[in-house]
């Protein structure tokens, strides 16, 4: 069994001619928690959907569980076990909750154990059995995030990749999040985890990954204790810190 | 130099103008002639809308249609000289132009072609449904041959041949000089890069009313000639035959640029008019629909981008290419199936 | 009052077929986003199919074969025109308009090609029943009687499955967000061959009825596509409520207008509120933008 589960090498990825990844290399252990986290339209969001599919890169190569799956088409991925929650607009506006979260397990692999998974998303986020029968778009933010995790969860997830969870929700809510990642994280799903929130980071992941201009520009160490004025020194320099 | 050239273009052109006429005699290749001319310019000014500004203006082929009948109708019913008639097709068709700007403007890609198809539609049901002035479904006829000086083109078809060369002389030349100005150099970066090009300060609104007024001139007046030299003019003329056979000269010849649909005019009219192919009408326009898809998939450049790749070739010019990455990389751009985002078709106001 | 059955039967006879094609392109534009102008011609090859199986000069098996090949060869037949005409142009820029090119392409090349095989002359398929039935002052064929039920049904069992069944949840995720439809394993390749295949099936339905009820020629398509193409745009693209509900108000509208005002006329009223209403409300009535 490779020791690695997810590796990204030199993997460079585009839009048109505008390249945004620029030879990226990131690797993920089974079981670790692994954060991304830098300034905005640097390549975050990029990297998720070139592994998860979505793009294809123009260089480099993305190993999964022994598997290359460069250019493996996203649902043969979806059946592999990694799953990617995209930001922000996830869900299917006009089904209801319950239909979203039942689409989650669409896969072959995980669509057998559906019913045993919607119970168990269901303790995880018990508002979601309370709004099972309205539309996802009548959802409040905070709901919408729990409804897409969920969706993700229902796939089985051997991977989950969450792409800003917490963005734009209230801070209450957002703790109400950040509780229920860190209850997934605790069940073993290995993560990788893009936010903002550098508190959120520092509590779920283990290993943390700056991103700059498409490619690594900092990693922390497995064990390493960073403070968040480390990590807002890495950011934005020494003056930011003071 | 460039001058030279274009001086020394331009007196060839004109020579070949003044001679083919006197040339071609026999009636019925002088009927393909005349008929490959109006197509022409009928195409390439469609290759305007479509090519170059990347519209997809349904309304041309009422251009040509409305051209048609208002010059028809005005002379018949109203006895004025065909001269005035077609400027009065033309001045009709200006307007109209201008009115498909309209939606043109406010709304994206495949609602505007829904909407000028909608237009093109009304005016076909109007005119059939008026018939006491247009004919109706039977169509226009008795319609008065063009006479110039004493010299009546019913009889000397000569004159039509002329004029025919003359239009598309002047549109080729007038659409030409628009499209080498900046003016015109701005239609394909609204085509490319449309939101790019607006928030940069590109007219997208002016290009477009000005590409939709300049194309209904000629077209009009194509029509107008049309209908004068046919005598009738029939409600056919807006049909789904017409579009399909102006849509295959600019895909054949090339959309975008401009010189590749006339010389599709001339293949595609000789092709689909060519009595010696008489009994072969049906399988005639299956292999021009399989032609558009063909070209389509396969050489978008048309007729036209294939002459040039030979002229290129001829001159060693070669060409380089990171084929692979590019088109990897263009994938992500556009949509595809196993790829991103879908294309968001929504109507915007602008 | 006398002039209500007459109007409301054949509104209500036109609707059905309408809301048969109509849905088929609508159902398209919504998942896949393209405009399919051979649509039309898919219904004329629906009814020459039919024809061909049924009529007793040729096949001769009858109408209840004749519609079932109707049914499976258009089945056949649209996945095999998406794969050919619009699958190759979805990944390249301006594809909705390669698009509408390819299919006017392949609306004229079946066209002509029916012209070709089949010849001009008129052909008509058997009734599924005959006999009428009165209602108030007017007479409905049995024939009309089915169309006017067979239509409703269809859509609605259709709706039903698109609601309830894997298959239809995962054809309407892709219609409403194609990224996350991608990302919990669907595939989106499949889905569109299926929804060209469904719109095509739908077609040959209302190529069967129409065949039965009007003349079968190799143009017969031209006049239904442009009813569906004013029923969806004012209905709404790419909503299936819609579509319907337009339907059988566009059928009403026009057989107020040809009784009151004359078949001549009819058709510059109906693109004249057609027009009016793309250019208030592009989305059409009951449409909406998309994400």
């Amino acid at each position: 069994m490779p020791s690695m589960l997810l590796k990204v090498e030199d993997v460079s990825a585009g839009y048109g001619r505008i390249p945004v990844l620029n030879g990226i290399s990131i690797e993920v252990g089974r079981g670790e928690r692994v954060g991304l986290f830098g300034p905005n339209g640097h390549g975050k969001t990029t990297l998720l959907r070139t592994i998860s599919g979505l793009m294809r890169p123009t260089h480099g190569r993305i190993t999964f569980d022994g598997r290359d799956i460069t250019t493996t088409a996203p649902k043969d991925i979806v059946s592999l076990g990694l799953i990617h929650v995209l930001q922000g607009n996830t869900l299917f506006p006009r089904m209801t909750v319950l239909e979203n979260v039942l689409l989650g397990a669409y896969s072959k692999r995980a669509w057998d154990d559906r019913e045993e998974n919607l119970a168990r998303i269901y303790e995880l986020f018990p508002i979601l059995k309370q709004r099972s029968r309205q539309l996802a778009r009548t959802l409040s933010g905070g709901q919408r995030q729990m409804a897409s995790i969920a969706t993700g969860l229902m796939g089985m997830p051997v991977l989950l990749m969450l792409d800003e969870p917490t963005l734009g929700l209230a801070p209450k809510v957002k703790d109400e999040l950040a509780t229920a990642i860190s209850e997934i994280a605790e069940t073993g799903v290995t993560m990788i985890l893009v936010d903002q929130d550098i508190e959120l980071l520092l509590s779920v992941c283990e290993r943390l990954y700056l991103v700059e201009r498409g490619r690594v520009s900092l990693e922390t160490r497995r064990g390493e204790k960073i403070s968040q004025e480390d990590v807002l020194e890495m950011y934005f320099g020494k003056a930011a810190s003071a | 130099m460039k001058r030279l050239r274009f001086l020394l273009t331009l007196a060839a052109v004109g020579g070949v103008a003044v001679v083919l006429p006197l040339l071609i005699t026999g009636a019925y290749y002088q009927n393909l002639c005349i008929l490959t001319l109006l197509y022409a310019v009928v195409a390439s000014n469609w290759d305007l809308t479509i090519g170059y500004t990347g519209l997809f203006n349904f309304a041309h082929i009422a251009f040509f249609g409305l051209g048609a009948y208002t010059s028809g109708i005005l002379t018949v019913k109203y006895g004025i000289s065909p001269w005035l008639g077609i400027a009065a097709a033309i001045a009709l068709n200006v307007v109209v132009g201008a009115a498909m700007a309209f939606p043109a403007t406010r709304l994206r890609g495949i609602y505007v072609a829904l909407t000028t198809f909608a237009f093109t539609e009304l005016a076909s049901a109007l005119i059939v449904s008026r018939t006491s002035l247009t004919g109706g479904s039977a169509g226009l006829v008795l319609i008065p041959s063009i006479s110039f000086a004493g010299y009546d083109f019913g009889v000397h078809n000569n004159g039509y041949f002329y004029l025919g060369e003359i239009l598309l002389i002047v549109s080729t030349f007038l659409l030409r000089a628009l499209l080498k100005s900046d003016f015109g150099l701005s239609f394909v970066a609204i085509r490319e890069f449309e939101d790019y090009a607006a928030s940069r300060g590109v007219p997208v609104a002016r290009q477009r009313l000005v590409a939709l007024v300049v194309s209904a001139v000629f077209t009009s007046a194509a029509g107008a000639i049309y209908a004068h030299y046919l005598g009738v003019a029939s409600p056919d003329i807006f049909g789904f035959g017409f579009v399909t056979l102006f849509l295959s000269m600019v895909i054949l010849g090339g959309s975008g640029t401009l010189y590749g649909p006339i010389v599709a005019a001339v293949a595609l009219t000789f092709f689909t008019e060519w009595r010696e192919l008489a009994g072969y009408g049906d399988l005639r326009f299956m292999i021009v629909s399989g032609v558009i898809v063909a070209v389509l998939l396969f050489a978008r450049s048309g007729l036209w981008g294939a002459l040039e790749a030979i002229w290129r070739l001829a001159r060693g010019r070669r060409r380089t290419s990171d084929a692979a990455a590019e088109a990897v990389a263009e994938q992500n751009r556009v949509p595809t199936e196993a790829g991103p985002a879908a294309t968001v078709t929504e109507p915007q106001a602008r | 009052m006398n002039a209500l059955a007459p109007i409301l039967s054949a509104a209500l006879v036109s609707g059905s077929l309408y809301a048969l094609l109509a849905s088929g392109l609508s159902f398209v534009w919504g998942t896949v986003r393209i405009f399919n102008f051979a649509q039309g011609a898919l219904l004329m090859i629906g009814a020459y199919v039919a024809w061909y199986v049924t009529d007793p000069s040729r096949a001769g098996a009858g109408l209840g074969a004749g519609f079932t090949a109707a049914l499976f060869a258009l089945a056949f037949g649209g996945a095999v025109l998406y794969l050919a005409i619009v699958r190759p142009f979805i990944g390249r820029a301006n594809s909705d308009l390669m698009v509408i090119m390819t299919t006017l392409a392949a609306a004229t090349f079946f066209e002509n090609g029916a012209d070709w095989v089949a010849g001009p002359r008129y052909k008509n398929l058997p009734r599924l029943a005959t006999g009428n039935i009165q209602f108030s002052n007017t007479a409905v064929s049995m024939q009309e009687l089915i169309i006017i039920i067979l239509g409703p049904s269809l859509l609605l069992a259709f709706a039903v499955f698109l609601k309830r069944a894997k298959l239809g949840m995962a054809i309407r995720a892709v219609e409403q967000n194609r990224d996350a439809a991608f990302l919990v394993g669907i595939d989106i390749r499949n889905i569109y061959v299926i929804v060209f295949a469904v719109s095509a099936v739908l077609a040959a339905v209302a190529g069967v009825l129409y065949g039965g009820e009007y003349f079968i020629t190799p143009t017969m398509g031209d006049d239904p596509l442009l009813k569906a193409f004013i029923v969806v745009v004012f209905g709404g693209l790419g909503s299936l409520p819609g579509t319907v509900v337009g339907a059988y108000m566009i059928a009403l509208i026009e057989s107020v207008s040809r009784y009151y005002i004359g078949l001549y006329y009819t058709p510059p009223i109906l693109f004249g509120v057609l027009i009016a209403v793309m250019l208030v409300r592009p989305t059409g009535l009951l449409g909406r933008a998309y994400q």
